[in-house]
């Protein structure tokens, strides 16, 4: 009998303990990881192999509504958390951020870097690599 | 106590603790937002101080730092803020002190995003969306 109160206690102050609070981290990447720091490495009239030794092979190539050859480099991701108190889970509050970066090269018809267009996300991305936009 | 008496009373409490344990161990029900942010929160008349031709870095010290960069199908630079604020009804499949396994059932995003495009150093333009939330189709 001693030992059945004994988890039925048990068992109350894990509950307690489990639905008093909770909180969640998750990461979650699409792509293939590059380097993003060279990204703005990437200039018109390169040639795809001087693309290829910054960013190394795209993630995915293809050709654009204008007929025009690109590679696609991805590495998005969302860090999230979450955290929940009260019996129940009764309430919760959660907060995300987009990090990580992609880029599209878009070729012409020489087969040399004709634009490129590139998206690096995440605070911390713009305090190492941003600044200076268009300078 | 009776043994009996004991056995009765045991026997409540244990179905007491299970009526408790099992809903929070197995399904939970929670509503609350999740918030898309930079990496500081401003409100929408701090976009004010932001003229053409103010340098990339007081647009910066005005808004904070940036959620994104990069430069659009255009060719511009682009600084890109995000203070959005998504209402949420979530039904968690089990809880944890170190987790909550679920599934979030999204709702209404309120809030807005700001592109603040960059030519040589400068603020040249400010794009800005606001979302207003959903209203229900049959009101």
């Amino acid at each position: 009998m001693k030992a059945r109160l004994r988890l039925i206690r048990a068992t109350l102050m894990l509950t307690m303990v489990t639905s008093g609070c909770a909180v969640h981290r998750t990461s979650v990447y699409d792509g293939r990881e590059f380097p993003l720091e060279r990204i703005q490495q990437i200039s018109a009239r390169m040639d795809a192999d001087a693309v290829r030794k910054r960013l190394g092979s795209p993630y995915a190539t293809g050709v654009d509504a204008d007929g025009r050859r690109y590679w696609e480099y991805r590495y998005r991701g969302q860090q999230s958390t979450s955290a929940g108190g009260g019996l129940l889970l009764a309430g919760f509050v959660a907060s995300q951020a987009s990090v990580g970066g992609e880029v599209r090269v878009v070729f012409d018809a020489t087969d040399r870097v004709g634009q490129v267009i590139w998206e690096i996300a995440g605070a911390d991305a713009y305090r190492v690599l941003g600044g200076g936009g268009g300078e | 106590m009776s043994a009996r008496a004991c056995t009765a009373r045991s026997r409540v409490a244990f179905c007491i603790a299970l009526f408790v344990a099992l809903p929070s161990a197995g399904c939970a029900v929670g509503g609350g937002t999740i918030r898309i942010a930079a990496d500081r929160s401003f409100e929408p008349q701090a976009l004010e101080q932001v003229a053409p031709g103010m340098p990339e870095a007081a647009v910066v010290a005005a808004l904070g730092l940036p959620a994104s960069f990069g430069v659009d199908d255009r060719g511009r630079h682009y600084l890109q803020y995000n203070q959005l604020r998504i209402g949420a009804q979530m039904i968690a499949g089990g809880t944890g002190v170190i987790g909550v396994n679920g599934t979030f059932a999204l709702g209404s995003t309120t809030g807005f995003d700001v592109r603040v495009f960059i030519e040589e150093g400068r603020v040249a333009r400010v794009a800005q969306r606001t979302f207003h939330a959903a209203e229900r189709a049959d009101r």
